[in-house]
């Protein structure tokens, strides 16, 4: 087969998947609509006010995550501190499991009538736990590009003043792509997140088209609604072509890098302070509500309950990250390679439905799904695969671009002056190199399919349960002290065998 | 100017430098001749003192900078400036930036900087540069931004790592007569790192070889030109 041909099939796949739903979507909205509808709905007080908060919520959480985020980013990747593996894999947690889990573990602790639980439910609540949840994006992303930064250039600058200055200099402005990118990230999945402004009730923008959707069935409102935040995502995917696309500088393979020597006393200091701060963001809110689970035989109780769902999660993210990491990797090749001419569009369009809150993407799967012909997809959890792989194409693509495009092109030129075609160079060439990269981008994938719950919890044929929303459907009547259990099991169904396999990888 | 005093170097207990010992008079252009994976990199690196020796002492202008294990000036403070191997230029700040650099860390009013930064341009070869990307320069020209980001703090010790290999012969050859020039104008101590016999022959008032992690002081007239 011609490589375009074979290219173009890949589009034409992304396109039913990820792009059709949307463009159903967007016509559904359109058609029919009158602008007295739009102007009652929009004057709505709940509507602009929510708008205000999520975008507030984003930039707040954004903003702090990067900074600190870079912080411990430098820390751990830039320093001899001794215990880095050990706190970056406890702050890692809020990130693997459903986020509404830390906002329940809070509750716990603060109490529905407390005197504080004013500041627990609404602004402050819901920041400070996403603070938690997407604090680990931006560390992991500096400390992989902080381990690109070649160490020459740093040495150069350290001719002329002192680490602190080199740090602020030249290698923090080296990885302000990658910082930017974080920030844009992290707005962006706050913006679509609403299982933690639902527990703590603080009013969110994406919460107002679900609530109309699901609890209303007022779908043309829903669908209105959602284009607000298609806005947003088109603003978002814009900066991110001036700013990140064009900007990042040519780093070097990973290999030697500089590390900056920690005196003992600072040592023994920032062990005292990351053990508070962990303690504050991670350890707490899960032990309180680990220790509401009264015994094993309520454990137990729970997880006959929850064996289903698990097994449906396991199952659902097992394909869905197969499927990524195949998907993925095809189209980072067409990418990185161009090899169809819109290639800018394709790249444009993956990072587009990454940026697209998922109340919106879920309510495009629907409209172009829910029809008595395409049964077999929206009656089963095809519809549910689909919609992990349009949201997290992107994610898996940039992984697997970044990697190819390390690979010089001489090597591949090689292998096509012996004779090679486009897919024995894919094949033989570029997949080996690959091997590393593929697994983290399954590993990934696996994990942000396993812990989704906003696009599930929209889309899920019934009977197709997953835990994360299983325990959602239990909250509103189930004792506490089950739904504590609930959630340990879902903790404990994916930080275990992360923290097994990690422990075999070297990040 | 430069004293290494039985300087030894091992990664990994593979043995890079064994016990060298090696004098640099001040104002003396002294070229490093030999293979690669001799052990030259490493030489320039612990003079700069990005690494400390693993035994031995460096001594710079008189003052003890490094012993067995530690660093005890650090780079910055040993007026010593170097030009990489890969130039090593900021792609992140403009031609003007990356020689201007080391004048803002060592807090010379802006004023001056742009003085001396437009002075400094016209001595490589390259006025009005200022305001250039150095990721749009030619090879040749991005070698004269390294040259002059070195130069322009006024350094007692230029170290250059190769600074002509990734250039044409002619560009090459060129360079090599403009680099003598300039330190005979502004009379810092060079060491100069090589391979090139020939090179070596034109940048050098003397020449030190260096092999299997030991030096050999080499008379200029032994070196037989390929
Ligand atoms: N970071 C490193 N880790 C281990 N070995 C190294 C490292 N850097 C250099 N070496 C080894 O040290 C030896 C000398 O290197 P170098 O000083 O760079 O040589 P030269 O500059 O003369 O080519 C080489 O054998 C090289 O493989
Ligand atoms: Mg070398």
């Amino acid at each position: 087969m011609q490589r375009r041909t074979f290219a173009s099939g890949v589009f034409l796949l992304f396109l039913l998947i990820g792009l059709l739903p949307i463009i159903v979507m967007v016509w559904n909205a359109f058609t029919g609509l009158d602008m007295a509808t739009v102007k009652t709905l929009f004057s709505e007080k709940e509507v602009s006010e929510s708008f205000f908060n999520s975008i507030l919520l984003s930039t707040v959480v954004a903003l702090s995550t990067t900074f600190f985020g870079a912080l411990l980013g430098v820390l751990f990747a830039k320093t001899d501190f001794t215990a880095s593996r050990f706190f970056l894999s406890l702050l890692i947690v809020p990130l693997l499991i459903p986020p509404y889990i830390i906002a329940l573990g809070w509750i716990d602790i603060v109490g529905v009538n407390s005197a504080v639980s004013s500041l627990l439910f609404g602004f402050g609540g819901t920041a400070w736990t996403l603070f938690s949840v997407y604090l680990p994006i931006p560390i992991v992303l500096s400390m992989v590009f902080l381990k690109q930064v070649a160490p020459n250039l740093e040495d150069a600058a350290s001719l002329y003043t002192n680490n602190i200055a080199v740090l602020r200099s030249v290698t923090l402005p080296l990885i302000m792509p990658a910082l930017v990118l974080s920030f844009l990230l992290v707005f962006i999945l706050t913006f679509g997140e609403y299982s933690v402004a639902n527990v703590l009730r603080y009013r969110v923008f994406p919460l107002e088209s679900f609530v109309r959707f699901s609890a209303f069935y007022d779908f043309k409102a829903a669908l209105i609604l959602a284009l607000p935040m298609l806005l947003v995502a088109l603003a978002v995917l814009t900066v991110e072509r001036v700013f990140v696309a064009k900007k990042l500088f040519k780093l070097k393979e990973p290999g030697r890098i500089n590390v900056m020597r920690l005196q003992k006393k600072h040592q023994i200091f920032l062990v005292l302070l990351l053990g508070l701060v962990t303690l504050l963001i991670v350890i707490l809110p899960l032990l309180s509500l680990f220790l509401r689970i009264p015994d094993l035989a309520t454990l137990a109780a729970a997880f006959s309950k929850a064996w289903i769902p698990l097994l449906h999660s396991f199952l659902y993210s097992f394909s869905g990250a197969a499927l990524l990491t195949v998907f993925g990797f095809l189209t980072a090749y067409i990418i990185a390679y161009r090899v169809i001419p819109y290639w800018r569009f394709f790249d444009a369009s993956i990072v587009f439905l990454l940026t697209l809150p998922a109340t919106v993407l879920a309510i495009g799967l629907i409209l172009l799904w829910n029809r008595p012909m395409l049964d077999m997809v929206y009656a089963s959890a095809l519809v549910l695969i689909f919609g992990y792989v349009a949201k997290y194409l992107a994610v898996a693509t940039k992984m697997s671009q970044h990697r190819l495009l390390q690979v010089p092109a001489s090597m591949t030129e090689a292998a096509e002056m012996s004779g090679a075609n486009w897919f024995d160079v894919l094949r033989y060439i570029l997949l080996p190199q690959s091997k590393k990269t593929l697994i983290a981008v399954f590993a990934v994938s696996f994990i942000f399919t396993f812990r989704e719950s906003t696009i599930t919890m929209l889309v899920y044929p019934p009977g197709y349960e997953t835990l994360p929303v299983y325990i959602v459907t239990q909250m509103a009547n189930g004792k506490p002290e089950m739904i504590a259990s609930l959630c340990a099991v879902m903790v404990l169904s994916i930080v275990v065998p992360f923290f097994i396999l990690s422990r075999r990888r070297t990040v | 100017m430069i004293r290494l005093k039985k300087l030894s170097f091992s990664y990994e207990n593979k043995n890079i430098l064994d016990a060298i010992d090696l004098d640099v008079k001040a104002g003396e252009r002294l070229v490093l001749l030999g293979g690669s994976g001799s052990g030259k990199t490493t030489i320039l690196r612990l003079i700069a003192g990005f690494m400390a020796p693993g035994s031995g002492e460096i001594e710079i202008d008189a003052k003890l900078v490094s012993k067995e294990g530690r660093v005890i000036v650090p780079p910055y403070q040993r007026n010593v400036t170097m030009v990489f191997q890969d130039l090593a230029l900021w792609p992140h700040m403009s031609v003007g930036e990356n020689i201007a650099f080391g004048l803002k860390m060592h807090k010379i009013p802006a004023k001056e900087r742009e003085e001396k930064v437009r002075s400094f341009l016209v001595l490589v070869g390259l006025p009005g540069y200022e305001n250039k990307s150095v990721e749009a320069l030619s090879g040749g020209e991005q070698q004269r931004v390294a040259l002059a980001r070195a130069l322009v703090l006024s350094p007692k010790v230029v170290l250059m790592d190769e600074p002509l290999s990734s250039l044409d012969e002619a560009l090459n050859q060129r360079l090599r007569k403009e680099i003598v020039a300039l330190q005979e104008k502004l009379g810092f101590t060079l060491v100069y790192v090589t391979h090139n016999k020939e090179e070596a022959q034109e940048i050098a008032e003397r020449i030190v070889e260096v092999n299997n992690g030991r030096i050999v002081e080499r008379s200029m007239d032994t070196l037989s030109i390929h």
